[in-house]
């Protein structure tokens, strides 16, 4: 058998009771009872020594017959755990030396280890996942991923013992390898790490991995941060592109390691999932120009609906209004109201007993205007703020209305024309217009909802028209109103003055609605809003 | 695209010069779209509350003048269950005695009142620290509102910074140091101050003060007047400050 298999079989025996212990010794207490029964009867009579000798040689025969004797034989040959060898198929792997590669040296290795290591020997290639095709040296993957390959032979081998792992690497790994430190799995074997390198050193400009946090939030910052290597003590430049178009470079100082980091700050202004890649220009001398590019897919979220309410007096309409937003939690609502005027300097308070902050508007209406979803102008005049950036200032409003941002103006003695927004950016994009002499009125009236009224889903205070309608006519007369021009021919008017006329002779538009380009602005000329609140009451 | 401002030596002495601390520097205008709409004070007429309308006017005048709150300065008197109530978002009831219990339609009535956004100061002029007044004013408050407690509101409410940085309420007397509120949400719509406000702020027809503050005369009746203006500031602007942007600012400053 031997012969035939090729390998020494070596067999083991073993005797072993097959009867519970109890059994045994029950049989054994029964038998030396007997026995002494016996001795008792037949003490004094001849030759009861050799009786008594052969009824103890029937007494064990029968206690080894009850604990039931079983012979155990083993017969096998021992066989060695299996040896798994993980070779690194990163692109890093392709970098030749007299015209091998270090793959090519691995698979070398491979060879080597199949012939003289005794036992099983499974090989593995990994880049970020795991495969036993062999890939070639123009297919290497992108991504080095020790971490994930070391957990992959931990879930694969579970519960063996293998000979060993052997791991064949260049070691550069574009992964989180240094943060999965703490969580890599013991290895159901020891741990042989074999490391692919040249006598000589290369050249290589890499991304080393990109840091996005995954997802952003529309219209607010976030960083996307590329981490890099090349030579030493060199400048490198870095691009980041989206939809193969460069959107940002930077010019990276790499330390003494070779390492630095570029950071480019993105603000995208849509939802969705976006793919963007960071890249590096390639060298002539680079021997790795897949590793000079970094793909990262971001998913850009809505966070809340971001409000600036700029006030130029605290007032009830903007208290109610104020008060109506925050109530919202879907509504992120930042709030400015102008306290004090020019002519409130004449009460002799001093700076140190008040609790006033800055009015920044400079901020507000450049950098931190594309952050807001909508903007409200509640009886604010621009102009003691604005000053000589009046024009640029608006401007930059009416452009972000264009973009796509929402805009409001709601009456009051500080807005449209008592504003004197007349002939300025903010007129170009509001519902109506300005320029009337009769810039307002103090009479009380009930607006009227217009036929796009009764329609419009912002008029609609319930489920029919009928029942909004009626609606309209129980709520609160407003204490007086705005008077503008005319209303603009792409704009609609969805509430209106019961009697009074426009310039153009047309009833005087209340409520107003416009789309210019991607925003839409809306236009209410009255300062009682607040009234309405209290309908509900 | 919006242009990016940097910022120059001029441009800095500009901003400190004419927007700093919300300040503008051009004349405003003053005039609501119609006199209801302007800020005013409103009195509750209970058979034992007190008439001061010199008071309120008076405080209203401050206003106007260290504000940019435009006033309407007539401080007419309603009744609680009165749907005139809703015309008034800020009142004042002002008492030195015991009232009676108020009727469950008045309760309801208020209670809409300052849950849909009113204001109510009570204002104790009975000189006493825990007097038969604020005992009315507590039970009046457990009536409105059974599960949420008539507090102390301690020195970071907003109230003491709503336009001045007052560190504490007062009034004719000093007698508490802390004025007591309901907090409703993220607002407190109910204010008692025991320190007799309006008694500071009292003149008579030739417009003289009516009373002396005591202890401090007055430097007691000023802080008093900032005290008005802080309660008339939140009850229109709340907690605005609390807004995200704002308390950078204020941290900044330290003045939080």
């Amino acid at each position: 058998m031997e012969w035939l298999l090729g390998v020494n079989i070596e067999t083991v025996h073993a005797l072993e009771w097959a009867s519970p212990t109890w059994k045994v010794f029950l049989g054994i207490a029964l038998v030396a009872l007997s026995l002494l029964g016996l001795w008792r009867g037949r003490r004094g009579m001849p030759k009861v020594g050799l009786e008594m000798l052969l009824w103890s040689i029937i007494g064990v025969v029968l206690v080894s017959m009850n604990a039931e004797p079983t012979l155990i034989s083993e017969v096998g040959t021992p066989a060695d755990g299996k040896t798994v060898v993980l070779v690194d198929a990163s692109a890093s792997m392709s970098v030749e030396s007299n015209g091998n590669s270090r793959f090519d040296r691995a698979q070398d290795i491979v060879r080597r280890l199949q012939k003289d290591v005794t036992g099983d020997v499974e090989v593995w290639y990994f880049d970020g996942s795991l495969t036993q095709s062999v890939p070639s040296v123009v297919n290497l993957g992108h991504q080095t991923d020790l971490a994930q390959g070391l957990r992959s032979v931990y879930d694969r081998y579970l519960g063996q013992d293998l000979q060993g792992v052997i791991l064949i690497t260049d070691g550069i790994d574009r992964s989180v390898l240094e943060d999965s430190m703490g969580s890599l799995p013991v290895l159901p074997g020891p741990l042989s790490v074999i490391q692919m390198h040249e006598q000589s050193p290369i050249y290589d400009e890499s991304i080393v991995r990109v840091d996005t946090g995954g997802f952003a939030f529309q219209r607010l910052n976030f960083e996307v941060t590329a981490h890099v290597r090349g030579t030493p003590n060199e400048t490198l430049t870095v691009k980041l592109r989206k939809s193969n178009n460069v959107v940002n470079e930077k010019t990276v100082s790499l330390d003494s390691t070779g390492s630095g980091k570029a950071t480019f700050m993105i603000r995208p202004l849509e939802v969705g999932r976006f793919a963007w890649d960071v890249e590096i220009p390639v060298d002539a001398r680079d021997v790795v120009p897949s590793n000079n590019y970094f793909p990262v897919v971001i998913k850009v979220v809505r966070d809340e609906v971001r409000v600036l309410q700029v006030c130029g007096s605290p007032s009830y309409d903007q208290k109610f209004l104020r008060l109506f937003l925050k109530e919202d939690p879907s509504v992120d609502l930042i709030s400015f109201f102008i306290l004090r005027t020019h002519d409130d300097l004449s009460s002799n308070w001093s700076s140190d007993e008040l609790s006033l902050i800055a009015f920044p508007y400079e901020k507000l209406f450049t950098e931190e205007l594309e952050t807001f979803d909508l903007v409200i102008f509640q009886n604010f005049n621009y102009q003691p703020f604005f000053t000589y950036q009046s024009e640029e200032l608006l401007g930059n409003i009416a452009q972000y209305v264009r973009g796509g941002g929402g805009f409001v103006m709601i009456g009051g003695d500080r807005s449209f024309d008592l504003g004197e927004y007349g002939n300025t950016a903010i007129e170009d994009i509001l519902p109506v217009n300005l320029g009337t002499l009769e810039q307002s009125s103090e009479e009380g009236f009930v607006p009227t909802l217009t036929e796009s009224g009764k329609v419009h889903p912002l008029t609609q205070l319930s489920s029919t028209t009928e029942e909004s309608q009626f609606a309209w006519t129980q709520l609160p007369s407003m204490d007086g109103y705005n008077r503008i021009a005319s209303v603009k021919s792409d704009a609609a008017t969805l509430l209106q003055h019961p009697t009074a006329k426009d310039d153009a002779g047309k009833p005087l538009s209340i409520l107003s609605v416009r789309e210019v380009e991607k925003g839409r602005v809306m236009a209410l000329n009255v300062d009682s809003s607040w009234r309405w609140s209290y309908s509900e009451a | 695209m919006p242009h990016n401002i940097g910022y120059t030596g001029r441009r800095r002495f500009l901003k400190i010069l004419g927007a700093c601390m919300g300040i503008a520097s051009a004349p405003r205008l003053s005039w609501a779209l119609g006199q209801r709409s302007q800020f005013g004070i409103a009195e509750i007429d209970l058979p034992t509350s007190l008439n001061r309308t010199s008071a309120w006017q008076r405080g209203l005048f401050e206003v106007q003048n260290s504000t940019s709150i435009e006033i309407n300065e007539d401080v007419p008197r309603v009744v609680l269950d009165s749907v005139d109530l809703f015309n008034h978002p800020f009142t004042v009831l002002i008492g030195n005695s015991a009232f009676d219990p108020v009727s469950t339609l008045a309760i309801e009535n208020l209670r809409r009142y300052l849950t849909y956004g009113g204001f109510l100061l009570l204002d104790d002029a009975s000189g006493r620290r825990e007097s038969d007044f604020l005992e009315s004013c507590k039970r009046l408050s457990r009536r409105l509102f059974p599960n949420l407690p008539l507090a102390a509101l301690h020195g970071d409410h907003s109230v003491y910074r709503s336009f001045f940085l007052l560190d504490q309420p007062t009034g004719r007397f000093q007698i508490s140091p802390q004025l007591l509120g309901v907090q409703l949400n993220t607002i407190t719509p109910l204010i008692v101050n025991v320190n007799d406000l309006s008694g500071a702020l009292m003149v008579d027809d030739a417009g003289q003060y009516v009373h002396l503050p005591v202890p401090d005369g007055d430097f007691q009746r000023r802080e008093s007047i900032k005290m008005l203006i802080n309660l008339v500031l939140y009850a229109l602007t709340s907690n605005y400050k609390h807004d995200q942007v704002h308390v950078a600012e204020l941290l900044r400053r330290d003045e939080f």
